[in-house]
């Protein structure tokens, strides 16, 4: 019996490495994973450099981990195992309440300089973009990050990351600079008063349609634009089994979320969208093909560009300025009608300073208004903010 | 190179055991030598020169020892020895204290001199001891000198225990590196022993873990007073499943090759005094103190004064050894100071109290040891020792505490009791009561042990030991 025993605890552990040995070097290797939407490491070549800096032992740990088969079975396992120890947070994601997935978000997560930077630079554009072009018509818009906005579906206990220090720290940067805090609209109890309905998915970090609508509504209100009630819009369902970036980190599959278009009843304005300076030339908002992929969001202008031109037909003269981030991709069908030419602008994509880029758009439509409209969260980690801060100081 | 990662485990483990068990058995100290320098360099491809330099250096230091005493020269021994002494102490010194000299200096005369920021190399505070027993025991005599280079260079560099202990004795396994007899008894418990080892670290270590560092990255707005000890309490059972699961997987790949390392953990958890607690946690390393400082210092044996001298130069120096930090330092003088005390009073109240009590009392401070332990340079946040000492942005209690703690409380309790004795004793009972089974029980734990690791792994892709900065 002895022996049966041993043979046996040699045999599994021995089975057990052989077996994946051979799976992991005979398993076809991928370059990019659709489920983590991100180019998979590749086998590193050995290379001396490499080796004495030790990029070649990290980069070959993580092709080993990334070509790993099977890897969202293992997640999805691992998020399963943790539920039943009682966990209500894994890998980062809340699982709330009616099948919300919530991103858990804390100060540590970002990095104090760059988040400090990015107040800076922000409040220094806006100001100047407020003494160029008035108050009246200048906007920095905030979104809340969906733990702040849904906090009624947060698991009991758990309070979401407070990100009203944010909205402060521009604010008095603002005031001090004699601009002003009241160009600031921070979207955050608007969001909440309405967080009994559909406002963001359930397994994406975005906001709804609706709920970039309630987002609109408090925009047009400051500025003095149309306001629509929710009764003149028609709302079809354009995509359904919709699972987004948070469904992404845990591999939970609850209920879907469903991608539902507001319209206008009595007609939206038409458009003419131009990306990146020609590259490509749409005549609506949509992209209806994305109903087909995975991120069922680009639905929404197909995406993040780093520049895109709308020209509408509102006829009313007016130039937007709308420096963004992915939010506003679901706003923007709202603004349509405002504005007869609307410039977005990512700066995550954009490689010029803002100077030269407002100097270009102002030689085609000179800028009447300027909107920044961010995420906190995505903010607070953006890489591209400092661009704002370049731009020129002159005119 | 780590255990718990896919490249040691689907890469390096199953091509050292196939070579290792093909070559004939006269090789087989220089396929581990060799391996072993391929998984420190695969972490320190540079610095891996300053473990083959220690090597070469004791070796010959040993070498000079023995020749010198054969030659009746009793000045030279002193010298190589020293020479031993200066080359380890000072790798040290340099590699991992030399900044904190500096900022200490600079601190306390105000001076600006400008830190070195040096790398510390994997596993240094190890090897280095490693070897020093080595030259100390050829020079008191308790071994010969190892005249095999290579299979001296095995015993420093031997990749099991290389990089986060046990540290192994060379006299442990002297005879055990020139006649070992590697058997199916020995590997199959060896096998077993990893894949506990591996289990405590990967499912248990790095769960507590992540409560831990969620925790101590919190700022004052968010803590409350519960929160920050429920912080320490997962670092409690972070650094005993993540330490002893390494030496346990120490420990089991030893046997695979057949040595025998002896045991460096026992149970601590479950020490009714903090004396009986400092005899079952790192015991290598107490060992290593006390055979190489407590004694040649006098121990107990000159007087009650000079054993609490001894007593407290052994136990700042087990702090520092820890850590190049005054926390560490710090945590070790605590210790020092409850084991005097210990001794001079309190153990034998102890006796007489309920074991419940003593248990509790010791655990109350291990507990409050961990919380000076883990405040490291990186770690440490004023907010969270503000909030230790009752004194957080939030008050003693809050929602935050008890949903973390309704959250991990199963993994707590699993923790709680993986920590004790029971789970073996239960796990031996299974096993005697299958039976014709027992082959098919252990057969199937083992394998699912090794799925639920495997899962973690593949799921985090990043797992470093927490004793990897020594």
């Amino acid at each position: 019996m002895k022996k049966k025993v041993r043979s046996v605890q040699s045999l599994v552990f021995l089975g057990f490495i052989l077996l994946f040995t051979i799976i992991t070097l005979v398993a076809p290797k991928k370059d990019f994973s659709v489920a983590e939407n991100r180019a998979l490491t590749t086998r590193p070549e050995l290379d001396l450099d490499g080796i004495k800096s030790g990029e070649f032992q990290n980069d070959y740990e993580d092709y080993l981990s990334d070509q790993f088969p099977g890897r969202e079975f293992f997640v999805n396992l691992k998020t399963r195992g943790s539920r039943l120890l009682g966990k209500k947070d894994i890998n980062g994601v809340y699982v709330g309440k009616d099948d919300y997935l919530i991103e858990k978000h804390a100060y540590g997560d970002y990095e104090e300089e760059r988040v400090e930077g990015n107040i800076t630079a922000l409040a220094d554009f806006v100001g100047r973009m407020a003494s160029r072009y008035g108050k009246d018509h200048t906007c920095l818009m905030f979104v809340p990050a969906k733990d702040m906005a849904m906090e009624n579906k947060l698991p009991v206990f758990v309070k979401p990351f407070d990100t009203s220090f944010v909205t402060e720290k521009v604010g008095s940067l603002l005031d001090n600079s004699g601009c002003g805090s009241d160009v600031i609209l921070d979207l955050t109890e608007g969001m909440k008063s309405h967080n009994s309905e559909y406002i963001y998915y359930r397994t994406d970090h975005h906001w709804t349609m609706r709920g970039a609508y309630y987002g609109y509504c408090d925009y047009a209100m400051k500025m003095g634009l149309t306001l629509h009630a929710a009764s003149e819009y028609d709302i079809t369902e354009v995509a359904k089994d919709f699972y987004g970036t948070t469904f992404d980190k845990i591999q939970l599959k609850k209920e879907a979320d469903t991608i539902d278009l507001l319209t206008l009843a009595a007609g939206e304005p038409s458009v003419t969208v131009d990306f990146d300076n020609g590259k490509d030339t749409w005549n609506t908002l949509y992209k209806t093909d994305a109903v087909n992929e995975k991120d069922k969001y680009t639905y929404f202008l197909g995406g993040n560009t780093a520049k895109i031109h709308i020209s509408t037909s509102a006829g009313n003269g007016k130039t937007l300025l709308l420096i963004k981030d992915s939010f506003s991709n679901c706003l923007v069908p709202f603004l349509t009608g405002e504005y007869e030419h609307i410039y977005m602008i990512d700066l995550r994509y954009s490689k010029d300073m803002m100077s030269v880029t407002m100097d270009a758009i102002n030689a085609e439509h000179p800028i009447t208004d300027v909107l920044v409209c961010f995420n906190f969260e995505k903010f607070m980690e953006a890489t591209g903010v400092t661009l704002l801060r370049e731009a020129d100081a002159l005119q | 190179m780590v255990f718990s990662s896919l490249v040691f485990l689907f890469r390096f483990l199953p091509i050292v055991l196939i070579i290792y068990y093909l070559a004939p058995k006269q090789f087989r100290n220089l396929i581990l030598f060799l391996s072993s320098i391929f998984f420190y360099a695969w972490g320190e491809p540079i610095l891996v020169c300053l473990m083959i330099f220690s090597s070469i250096l004791d070796y010959f230091m040993g070498q000079g020892i023995g020749a010198a005493r054969r030659a009746g020269n009793e000045g030279l021994p002193k010298i190589f020895l020293t020479i031993s002494l200066i080359g380890n102490l000072g790798l040290l010194a340099v590699f991992k204290y030399s900044d904190f000299f500096i900022s200490s200096i600079n601190a306390v005369t105000g001076a600006d001199i400008k830190l070195l920021n040096l790398a510390l190399p994997i596993g240094i505070s190890f090897y280095t001891f490693q070897t020093l027993s080595y030259t100390i025991d050829v020079y008191r005599g308790q071994v010969k000198p190892q005249k095999d280079f290579i299979a001296f260079a095995a015993y420093v560099t031997l990749f099991p225990q290389l990089i986060a202990g046990p540290i192994v004795r060379y006299k442990t396994v002297a005879r055990e590196l020139r006649r070992r007899k590697e058997n199916l008894r020995d590997f199959s418990s060896g096998v077993f022993r990893f894949v506990i080892g591996l289990s405590k670290k990967v499912l248990i270590a790095n769960s507590v873990g992540e409560v831990f560092k969620e925790i101590a990255a919190m700022n004052s707005s968010e803590l409350s007073t519960m929160t920050a000890w429920l912080g320490v309490v997962a670092f409690t059972f972070q650094i005993y499943f993540d330490f002893s699961g390494y030496s346990d997987m120490a420990i089991g790949l030893g046997r695979m090759f057949g040595f025998h390392f002896l045991e460096n953990f026992e149970h601590p958890y479950e020490s009714c005094s903090v004396t009986e607690f400092w005899r079952r946690w790192h015991i290598s390393l107490g060992t290593w103190f006390k055979e190489y400082v407590y004694i040649p210092l006098g121990g107990n044996r000159m007087g009650f004064k000079r054993q609490v001298i001894n007593i407290a130069i052994v136990w700042f120096l087990t702090g520092m050894w820890h850590g190049a930090s005054w926390n560490f330092v710090l945590w070790g003088v605590y210790y020092g100071i409850l084991l005097v005390i210990e001794k001079l009073v309190l153990l034998d109240k102890l006796e007489n109290l309920p074991r419940a009590a003593a248990h509790a009392y010791t655990m109350v401070i291990v507990v409050i040891g961990w919380a000076f332990f883990s405040f490291s340079d990186v770690m440490f946040k004023g907010d969270f020792l503000k909030a230790l000492l009752f004194r957080g942005g939030n008050g003693f209690c809050d929602g935050t505490f008890i949903y973390i703690l309704l959250t991990n409380l199963v993994m707590f309790v699993i923790a709680a009791i993986g920590s004790t004795s029971y789970p073996a004793m239960i796990g031996k009972r299974v096993f005697l009561m299958s039976g014709k089974k027992k082959h098919i029980v252990v057969g199937v734990f083992m394998a699912v042990c090794l799925m639920l690791s495997l899962t973690s792994l593949v799921s985090d892709t990043y797992n470093p030991f927490l004793y990897f900065r020594f």
